[in-house]
C-alpha cells in the first residue's frame, strides 16, 4: 500500500512531497479509542486526587493555616463524625427535599405553560417582555417577601426554588416550541394530524432537547438558591451546616458541606442527562 | 515643677525605649495604625466615638475601621493577623478557635446592661400578647438574631432560664433584627429576643411585651468588648495598652445617660451613620470607664453551649485565662 499524500498546499509552495504514515488511530481505531477514553477518564480521576493531594501536603507541612484550611483527612473525619451523629443526613434530606419539591413544582409549571405560550404567537408576543424582566429578579432578593407572605415553614424554601427553576425552564420551553420548524407542522397537516397529535408527536418531541438543556440549567441553580436560602432562614439543610459551621468555628464541617453540595449538584445533573438520554434517543 | 518635668520625661524617654523594642517600631515613627473589626451597636460606642474624640491619636494611635457582618468572619480574621483586634462579643466560634489553639483573648468590656434603677434594659425577651410568662413559651417558637452560640443567644438562654426552660424547651427561628417585631405581630413566632430600638417598637405597637427583667435576668453579665489577637496580645504589647487607654478616655464620656451628650450622640450617629434620635431615643448601655471584664461570663457562656450538641468542639470548659487577659487593661486603667 503506498503512502498517502496530504499537505497538498505544501507541495505547491515547496515544490516538496510531505508523506504522512498511518498512526494509531488509523491502524487500530478500535483500541486507540478504548485507551483514548481510558485516559481521559483517568484524568478526569487523577487531575482531582492530585489537587486533595497537593491541599494534604501543604495543610500538613503547615503552609496554609489549619484551623480554617484543614487538611482533607480531617475533613474526611468530620464527615465520618456528621454521620455517625446523623447530623449528615438530616442536612442532605432537608436540603433534597426543597430542592426535589421546589424543582418539580416549578419545572411542571414551566413546561406546560412554555409549551402553550410557545404555541401561541399573541401569547408570546405579550407574555416575552414581563418574563424576560421577572427572570432577571435575583430571587434570593425576594425571599423575605415569600418568608411575609407564606411564614417561616417549609413552603416559602420550596417557592424560591420553584420560582428559580420556573423561568429557566420556561424561557427555553418557550424558545424551543417556538423554533420547531413549520415544515413540521405542515407535514403534520397534510397526514390530518389533530391539535393534540401535532402537539405529542410534532411539537413535544421538536422542544424536548431545548426544554431538557433547560431543565439542567435549573437543577443546578436549584441547589445554588437553597444553600443561600439556607443560610438565613433554615435550621437544617446543607447551607445551614455551612453556615452554622463557620459561626462557630468549625470549619471541618464546613468543607463537608461545601463538597456535599457539589455532589448533589453533579449527581442531578448526571441523572438529568441519563433522563434526557433515554427520552431523547433521536438526540444522541 | 521643671524639678518635676525632668523625672516626667526621662519616664516617657524611657516608655518610649521600651515601647520600641517590643513594637520594632523606629522612634521617630509616633503613629502606629491599627485594623480593627466592629459590629455596628451602641454597646461599643467608646471604641467608635474615641477617634472623633483624639483619644486614638493621643496615644499615637491611627484606627481603619472594619465593618464585619458576621462575628465569625472577625474571630477569622483576628486568628489569621489579618485584623488587630475586634469590638463586638465572644461566641461560640471563638471558643472553638482557641481550643483548637488560636490565641485570642478578651481583653476589655464595654457595654452592659446594668442601667440605673428605673431605666428599662436595652434588650430583652418579649412575648407576644398570647404569652404571659417564660413558662407558656415551651415548645413555641422564639426568634433570635443569630444562632445558638452566638453572645445574642446566651442572653437568651440567660432569659430562658429565668423561667426555667433552655433552648432545647422551644423551637428556635433565626430572624433578622427588624423582621421580629413583625413576626410577632403576624403570629410567626411566639417571643424574640429584642434590642433597641425594636424594644420600643414592640410596645408602641402593642403587639408584645417583656416576659423577664432583663437586668435580673442577665446580672452582671457582659459580653461587649475587645478582643485581641496575637500581635497584641504579644508582639506589640505596648500598642495594645494604648488602644486600650484610648478607649478607657472615650469609656469616661459615657458614664451615666450618655445619650443626654449631644456631641457623643452626634459622633456615635456618624459612625454609625444613622439619625441622630435613633442613638438619642434607643437603648441605655451602662459603660466603666475601668473596662473592667467579667470573666464568669466566659464560663457561664461555655456552661450553656457546651450543653446544646454540636455547638462546642470540646467538652472540657476553657479556664478563664485561655479566654481572658486582664493585664493589659490593668496596666492601661492604672497607667490611664
Amino acid at each position: 500500500m503506498s503512502p498517502v499524500t496530504r499537505d497538498q498546499e505544501a507541495v505547491e509552495s515547496t515544490g516538496t512531497w510531505r508523506t504522512i504514515a498511518p498512526g494509531p488511530a488509523e491502524l487500530d481505531p478500535r483500541g486507540y479509542a478504548r485507551r483514548r477514553t481510558l485516559m481521559e477518564r483517568g484524568l478526569a480521576i487523577l487531575v482531582p486526587v492530585a489537587l486533595i493531594s497537593l491541599w494534604q501536603l501543604l495543610a500538613g507541612a503547615g503552609v496554609l493555616e489549619s484551623n480554617y484550611f484543614p487538611p482533607p483527612s480531617d475533613i474526611a473525619a468530620s464527615w465520618a463524625d456528621l454521620l455517625a451523629s446523623g447530623v449528615y443526613q438530616e442536612s442532605v434530606l432537608a436540603s433534597l427535599s426543597r430542592i426535589v419539591s421546589g424543582y418539580l413544582l416549578g419545572t411542571s409549571c414551566a413546561v406546560a405553560l412554555g409549551m402553550v405560550i410557545g404555541s401561541v404567537r399573541l401569547l408570546r408576543v405579550a407574555l416575552e417582555p414581563t418574563i424576560s424582566a421577572l427572570y432577571t429578579v435575583p430571587k434570593l432578593a425576594i425571599l423575605p417577601l415569600l418568608l411575609l407572605i407564606f411564614g417561616l415553614g417549609e413552603t416559602s424554601k420550596i417557592l424560591l426554588v420553584a420560582l428559580t427553576c420556573f423561568f429557566v425552564v420556561l424561557i427555553n420551553t418557550i424558545d424551543a416550541v417556538s423554533s420547531v420548524s413549520p415544515r413540521y407542522h405542515d407535514v403534520g397537516r397534510s397526514c390530518g394530524a389533530s391539535r393534540w397529535s401535532t402537539l405529542v408527536h410534532i411539537t413535544l418531541p421538536a422542544a424536548l432537547p431545548q426544554t431538557l438543556t433547560g431543565m439542567r440549567i435549573a437543577s443546578g441553580l436549584a441547589v445554588i438558591v437553597i444553600v443561600g436560602a439556607e443560610f438565613v432562614a433554615a435550621d437544617a439543610g446543607l447551607g445551614f451546616l455551612v453556615w452554622n459551621s463557620w459561626n462557630l468555628g468549625v470549619p471541618e464541617h464546613m468543607y463537608v458541606g461545601i463538597v456535599s453540595i457539589s455532589l448533589i449538584g453533579v449527581i442531578v445533573g448526571l441523572v438529568l442527562r441519563g433522563v434526557e438520554w433515554l427520552l431523547t434517543p433521536w438526540n444522541r | 515643677m521643671a524639678a518635676l518635668a525632668l523625672p516626667i520625661l526621662a519616664l516617657g524617654a524611657l516608655t518610649a525605649c521600651g515601647a520600641e523594642e517590643e513594637t520594632g517600631t523606629p522612634a521617630s515613627d509616633t503613629t502606629r495604625t491599627l485594623k480593627v473589626g466592629y459590629i455596628s451597636g451602641t454597646s461599643l460606642g467608646p471604641a467608635f466615638v474615641a477617634d472623633a474624640l483624639g483619644c486614638y491619636r493621643d496615644e499615637g494611635l491611627t484606627i481603619e475601621f472594619e465593618p464585619i457582618k458576621n462575628p465569625a468572619d472577625a474571630i477569622a480574621f483576628l486568628a489569621t493577623d489579618k485584623l488587630d483586634a475586634y469590638v463586638g462579643s465572644p461566641s461560640a466560634g471563638m471558643f472553638n478557635q482557641v481550643a483548637k489553639g488560636a490565641e485570642l483573648k478578651m481583653v476589655a468590656s464595654l457595654g452592659s446592661v446594668n442601667t440605673p434603677e428605673g431605666e428599662a434594659a436595652p434588650s430583652g425577651l418579649f412575648g407576644a400578647k398570647s404569652i404571659k410568662s417564660v413558662e407558656e413559651l415551651k415548645g413555641k417558637r422564639v426568634a433570635l438574631l443569630g444562632s445558638v452560640g452566638s453572645a445574642t443567644s446566651y442572653l437568651l438562654g440567660k432569659s430562658l432560664e429565668a423561667g426555667g426552660l433552655s433552648f432545647g424547651d422551644v423551637e428556635l427561628v433565626t430572624l433578622g433584627s427588624s423582621d421580629m417585631v413583625p413576626a410577632l405581630k403576624n403570629g410567626g413566632v411566639e417571643a424574640a429576643l429584642l434590642f433597641a430600638p425594636e424594644t420600643q417598637k414592640a410596645i408602641d405597637q402593642d403587639v408584645a411585651h417583656a416576659l423577664v427583667d432583663s437586668k435580673k435576668a442577665y446580672g452582671s453579665s457582659t459580653t461587649a468588648g475587645i478582643i485581641f489577637g496575637t500581635k497584641l496580645l504579644k508582639t506589640e504589647r505596648a500598642t495594645g495598652v494604648s488602644f486600650l487607654k484610648a478607649n478607657a478616655c472615650a469609656a469616661k464620656r459615657f458614664e451615666g445617660d450618655w445619650r443626654k451628650d449631644a456631641e457623643i450622640v452626634k459622633m456615635l450617629a456618624d459612625f454609625m451613620k444613622v439619625p441622630e434620635n435613633t442613638i438619642s431615643g434607643g437603648g441605655l448601655y451602662a459603660f466603666d470607664s475601668s473596662l473592667a471584664i467579667n470573666e464568669g461570663t466566659l464560663t457561664e457562656m461555655q456552661e450553656m453551649f457546651v450543653k446544646v450538641e454540636g455547638i462546642l468542639t470540646y467538652t472540657d470548659l476553657l479556664p478563664a485565662d485561655k479566654l481572658v487577659d486582664d493585664t493589659l487593661r490593668a496596666e492601661a486603667v492604672g497607667a490611664a
